[in-house]
């Protein structure tokens, strides 16, 4: 407490000699003015605060940054209740560790040079990094974040400076620093929940939606996600994003979303820096992230930052806990499907890290209940895996080791056995060789395979695809100047696909088949420079590189160009070697936004970004399923490329309580993937022959409203959009819909979404989430025909009618834990209802003939038809 | 083997889902030329019927109402230089002399010109070869089926019956393409007094749905495919014929179409249904492109007589229908009296 004390009357002493008219006030007349400027209450102990004076200017500020300045800054913390502030009695460690790290010259001389500072941002609680905590010195009206690792710097002139370290849901922190020499300060923040009691204390810099550079991009934290109603009490990634305006998915129960009007192959998900190739458990009810384990994520729906690439529509960055480096903990849920159970800690403390977690599901009595024969008789299982070890080798240099394990298993029936697993490790070494310089280096390693096994008497095989990829990469970010940061770096992924092989068992009548395995590598080089004219206008510009070759061994068929591919028209056939370039592909990719401040509530921002994507899911039905395969461009299939341009409107209400926002953006694709009207694609050596190359267009309006604080939090997304589709090749058989733009399977032109959070008290509250959409689109009947005796419905052009408008609601009542800190073991339970009203929202609407007869007939699938409750019990300690 | 795994995911979803009818009506397609024609090298075996599309009205009545298509001039021409004249026999049936078989070998092309002055013409569609059926095998199966009941819902329903397999030789020259046919005939007694009748009842279609494949996975092996299940319903013979036939690859793709339709379950993992096209079209206006197939084909036939009785091992639940008093030839429709060939 004295040191602090004495330090930040240093700090004040200091800027009264070098800053004449800075003059200082009591605290407690202080408090009297905002009383009145405010319409507040401070409620206080006089010993507390009567040796504190704070800047005559600070009681211009708003209350938040007052409070900030006036109280954080001096170790002294509060509660906030309405118009009532209750100092707390003070937290003298608290005061002391976040301000003793910098020391100060007594009589700081400034020579007019331009220094860095910069460190890294850290929970106070738990050592975790923190992502996207922002810097803002508020002299300079302007600031920096933190990279994906807690680290910023910046460099500015030297001089004295009130920074201000801040980040979502924790307590914004000020320091007051005298800059001129390099300097080191990293910083710890704390938690708002706990310590705070959800505060409506935002600091400026908390306006990060409108300060900065960032369009088309949503962070979602692990606490957010938790307090949605969930399927089956499960807390879902997947399944949260696409509650987001700009993100859909084709139905209940479907594996993947879809953003911007792109397909599901088309985001790049990264788990720790490791892309992803199937994100679903249970073929699709779950995704395979453990919401337990993450720090948070980042959705980039537009403006792709030139560091990511490989994807065209969006970018969804996963980022696992480090581990508590101060204590040992651990927390779980017990579900009706699923559980699963977390534990991190200090290895060595403040030192060495670990986090690790997993989940097992056990959706077998389900199975048991349902009538069908079939599926009585069948099982399934999936569980997951997370490890991570975080090491501080010292103050610059760190490593981090992660690694990933998912299986999922499906028995059906008796005879066919599906399973799907991932691998994934990830070894990173960042480094910082200068202030200004920080370097990570990253070592990464997938492997995603699958099967399907038969066990049908006379006919049983094995079938294995997957696909391995090795990568290796170098990040970096040059802190140039307060105008410069620019972001650089070089990639290369070598990628090894198995399109199928069909292994028979002893005694079966099938061939051995085999597919050839297919050989790619992937490499990239970028530069980015973020360049800040001023406080209200910034442009960030960046270029991406990327380079590809389809490699041996393999032998490739010539077909002959004059009519559409079969197997019929292969003329020759060409062998390649081991290593031997069969493709060559690449593209320059330019990325840019720039933001214009309007004022301190508003601001505007365009951007655009291309990309390419060289991998491609195959897959002709609606929705995409584990069985699907992915191919690698080759000569026949080019890589997609994908242009967006986009723009926003942005701004705050009530400091920074609510946010809004209306997005626009069009975006074009070529080289899309599309296919032949009944398709084969499983395990066809031919397989270009049944593909058609397509030309996407789609565009839309989001409109967004976020409230982030206050017993009512949550937000209301609306969007308009339109996601087309045009096949039109030189015959019939290559045209689709007579090469007229038709609509993809998840056009759905209005899409509605809110999620709502009302606190009751400290520990009961209620969330919601409802949604309402248009009906995706289907290609109805036109005709009944009969031949040989079957009546054959003969359907329209694709795509040209709709199922009807899908609406849901769901809700979940949360118990929250146990007020009384000092008990080891906290509890909360979830009771959540998913489908409230039971509606049967239409699944796909189909024709068959009446059951074992002749007749067609129309029928509606609803999944999820019914109400879903479940009980889940959380737990940590 | 794909269709399986579709049949999978449509069967999870099923888990937690409903289906109910929905009243769908549409018919913009209404009144185009349907052609379901084929020639074979079977005597009496080919045939062009001609019909009209119908509106798709849900209500499963007026889909199965052939609309047929009269006077019509219908001629098939091989690559020969011979005309094969067609002629109409019932409404929308059309006929060759009673004498024509096909050659396997020859191309065919389907000649069509409507009473209306319209000109429609088909892709020469070639004969393959088919190989014999090596043997129709059949095993006890005990099997459930989902039985709607009043309301509605479904249920499933225990079933005991016999599945028919064939068992053939694949050729390892070419890629094969097969299509198979099951019909019956099944014997049942009835009595008045202490008289016993004994009669016959022709099934003309034992499959259930399209039965194809290709030799993709078993080229150039001896390969076994189940093809229909016959019930266990009485202790009596039971003779079963299975036709196996040659198709193109077009001929295969539309036939295997059509039984993906039959098999969509709706549920998202299945493929987007498509349209369904022919080889056939208008010679004058693109826009006007019949339904349907003309195809030729190569037949082969197997037929074998099973003993349900002995079959079925003796230890199975007994069979649910038990011979009725009065005249078998009444109970029955399409029963005969007349021993057919092959029966003890």
């Amino acid at each position: 407490m004295k040191l602090s004390r004495v330090c930040t009357l240093l700090f004040i002493f200091g800027s009264l000699q070098l800053i004449a008219q800075v003059k200082t006030v009591p605290l407690k007349d202080a408090f009297n003015k905002v009383e009145k400027n405010h319409q507040v209450k401070f409620f206080y102990k006089n010993s507390w605060i009567n040796e504190i004076t704070v800047d005559e200017s600070s009681l211009k500020l708003q209350l938040p940054e007052f409070l900030a300045l006036a109280l954080d800054n001096n170790g002294l913390p509060y509660k906030h209740y309405g118009k009532h502030i209750i100092l707390l009695k003070p937290d003298n460690n608290k005061a002391a560790s976040a301000q003793n790290q910098v020391t100060y010259d007594e009589n700081p001389v400034f020579d007019g040079k331009e220094y860095s500072i910069s460190g890294k941002i850290t929970e106070a609680n738990t050592g975790e990094s923190i992502v996207g905590a922002s810097v803002f010195i508020q002299e300079l009206k302007t600031g920096t974040t933190s990279n994906a690792l807690g680290f910023y710097s910046i460099t500015l002139p030297s001089g004295m400076y009130n920074f201000q370290f801040s980040a979502a849901g924790k307590a914004a922190s000020s320091q007051r620093i005298v800059l001129n020499k390099p300097l080191s300060l990293n910083i710890e923040l704390y938690d708002h929940l706990t310590q705070l009691n959800e505060v409506v204390v935002k600091a400026e810099a908390m306006d990060r939606n409108i300060s900065s550079i960032d369009i088309g991009l949503v962070k979602l934290d692990a606490k957010a996600l938790q307090k949605m109603p969930a399927f089956m009490g499960t807390a879902d990634v997947i399944k949260s994003i696409t509650l987001l305006p700009g993100v859909s998915t084709v139905g209940e129960g479907a594996a993947g979303f879809n953003v911007r009007g792109g397909n599901v192959d088309q985001n790049l998900i990264l788990l720790d820096e490791v892309p992803l190739f199937n994100s679903s458990h249970l073929l699709g009810f779950y995704s395979i992230i453990n919401a337990d384990e993450i720090k948070d994520m980042t959705l980039y729906k537009g403006g792709i930052p030139s560091q990511y690439g490989g994807r065209i529509s969006s970018v969804l960055d996963i980022r696992l806990k480090d581990g508590n480096s101060k204590k040992f903990s651990g927390k779980g849920n017990l579900g009706m499907i699923s559980s699963g159970l977390s534990l991190e800690g200090p290895i060595i403390k403040d030192k060495t890290s670990f986090s690790v977690g997993g989940r097992y599901a056990y959706p077998n009595w389900i199975l048991k209940r349902i009538p069908d024969y079939n599926i009585r008789n069948s099982e399934a299982y999936f569980y997951d895996l997370n490890a991570t070890i975080n090491h501080q080798i010292n103050q610059k240099n760190s490593i981090r080791l992660s690694s990933y394990l998912s299986e999922d298993g499906f028995k059906f029936a008796a005879d066919t056995l599906y399973g799907w697993q991932t691998k994934n490790l990830a070894l990173k070494w960042s480094t910082l060789p200068s202030e200004k310089i920080f370097l990570s280096t990253t070592l990464i390693s997938s492997d995603y395979s699958y099967q399907v096994e038969g066990q049908n008497t006379g006919n049983e095989y094995t079938a294995d695809f997957g696909i391995k990829t090795v990568g290796a990469k170098v990040d970096g970010s040059y802190f140039a100047s307060l105008k410069h940061k620019i972001d650089f770096g070089i990639s290369t992924n070598f990628y090894s696909f198995n399109p199928g092989s069909l292994v028979p068992a002893e005694g079966s009548s099938l061939n051995r088949q085999e597919l050839e395995t297919e050989k790619s590598i992937e490499s990239a080089i970028y530069i980015g420079d973020e360049i800040k004219f001023n406080s209200r206008f910034t442009i960030q510009a960046g270029v991406r590189y990327s380079l590809y070759s389809f490699i041996g061994p393999k032998e490739v068929f010539i077909y002959d160009p004059s009519f559409p591919k079969s197997p019929s028209t292969i003329i020759d056939t060409v062998s390649y070697n081991a290593g031997e370039i069969i493709k060559t592909y690449s593209g320059i990719e330019p990325r840019a936004s720039l933001k214009f401040s309007l004022n301190n509530t508003s601001s505007v921002k365009v951007g655009y970004h291309r990309a390419y994507q060289y991998l491609h899911l195959i897959s002709n039905t609606t929705a995409i399923s584990p069985l699907d395969i992915w191919k690698s461009s080759d000569q026949f299939i080019k890589p997609q490329i994908g242009d967006q341009y986009s723009a926003g409107y942005f701004k705050n209400f009530l400091n920074n309580v609510i946010e809004t926002s209306v997005e626009l953006y069009y975006k074009e694709i070529q080289n899309m993937v599309d296919y032949k009207d009944g398709a084969n694609l499983f395990l066809n050596p031919f397989l270009e022959t049944q593909l058609l190359p397509a030309f996407g267009k789609a565009y839309g309006i989001e409109l967004f409203i976020r409230k982030n604080s206050g017993n009512l939090t949550g937000w209301l997304g609306y969007t308009y959009s339109r996601s087309l589709r045009k096949v039109s090749g030189s015959t019939r058989e290559e045209t689709i819909n007579l090469g007229e733009y038709f609509p993809s399977n998840f056009d759905k032109p209005h899409d509605l979404s809110t999620v709502l959070n009302y606190k009751f008290n400290r520990r009961f509250s209620i969330s919601s989430n409802f949604t309402y959409s248009t009906g995706r689109p289907i290609t109805y009947p036109d005709a009944v025909f009969i031949v040989d005796g079957y009546s054959v419905v003969q359907f329209s052009e694709r795509n040209t009618s709709r199922i009807p408008d899908y609406n849901r609601l769901d809700l979940a009542f949360i118990l929250d834990e146990s007020l009384n800190k000092t008990r080891k073991w906290k509890g909360s339970w979830t009771l959540s209802i998913y489908n409230v009203y039971g509606r049967k929202n239409p699944y796909s609407i189909f024709f068959q003939p009446n059951f074992k007869g002749s007749l067609a007939q129309a029928y509606r699938l609803s999944v999820l038809g019914t109400v879903f409750p479940s009980l889940t019990y959380n737990f940590r300690f | 083997m794909a269709n399986k795994s579709i049949i999978l995911f449509a069967l999870l979803t099923l888990l937690i889902s409903c289906i109910d009818p929905f009243d769908v009506r549409t018919g913009g397609k209404k009144g185009r030329l349907v052609v379901d024609g084929m020639i074979t090298n079977f005597s009496q075996a080919s045939v062009i019927k001609l019909s009209r599309s119908l509106a798709f009205d849900n209500t499963g009545i007026i889909s199965s109402y052939f609309d047929p298509e009269r006077d019509a001039t219908v001629i098939v021409k091989d690559n020969l230089g011979n005309e094969i004249q067609f002629n109409e026999t019932q409404p929308g049936v059309y006929l060759p002399d009673p004498a024509f078989t096909g050659t396997v070998g020859n191309e065919y092309i389907l000649q069509i010109q409507t009473s209306d002055g319209q000109q429609y013409l088909s892709s020469a569609e070639k004969m393959f070869p088919i190989v014999p059926i090596e043997e129709v095998l059949y095993e006890y199966h005990v099997y459930e089926e989902l039985v709607q009941n009043v309301y509605g819902q479904y249920f499933p329903v225990q079933r005991f019956g016999f599945r028919i397999s064939v068992q053939s030789n694949d050729t390892e020259t070419e890629r094969n393409y097969y299509r198979w046919k099951v019909r019956g005939i099944f014997e049942f007694f009835s009595f008045i007094g202490e008289t016993i009748f004994q009669c016959w009842v022709p099934v003309p279609r034992l499959e259930t749905g399209v039965r194809i494949r290709d030799d993709l996975f078993v080229n150039g092996n001896s390969f076994t495919e189940p093809v229909a299940i016959i019930p266990y319903d009485r202790t009596t013979y039971y003779q079963v014929t299975v036709q196996q036939q040659s198709l193109t690859p077009d001929a295969y793709r539309f036939w295997n179409d059509i039984r993906n339709q039959q098999t969509n379950t709706g549920s998202i993992f299945d493929p987007i249904p498509s349209q369904i096209n022919g080889n056939i079209y208008n010679v004058n206006d693109p826009g006007d492109a019949p339904f349907g197939f003309f195809s030729a084909s190569a037949l082969t036939e197997k037929t074998i007589l099973i003993n349900r009785f002995q079959a079925s091992g003796f230890v199975s639940p007994s069979p649910n229908i038990m011979p009725q008093e009065g005249n078998c030839i009444n109970q029955i429709l399409n029963a005969t009296n007349i021993k057919p060939p092959g029966f003890p």
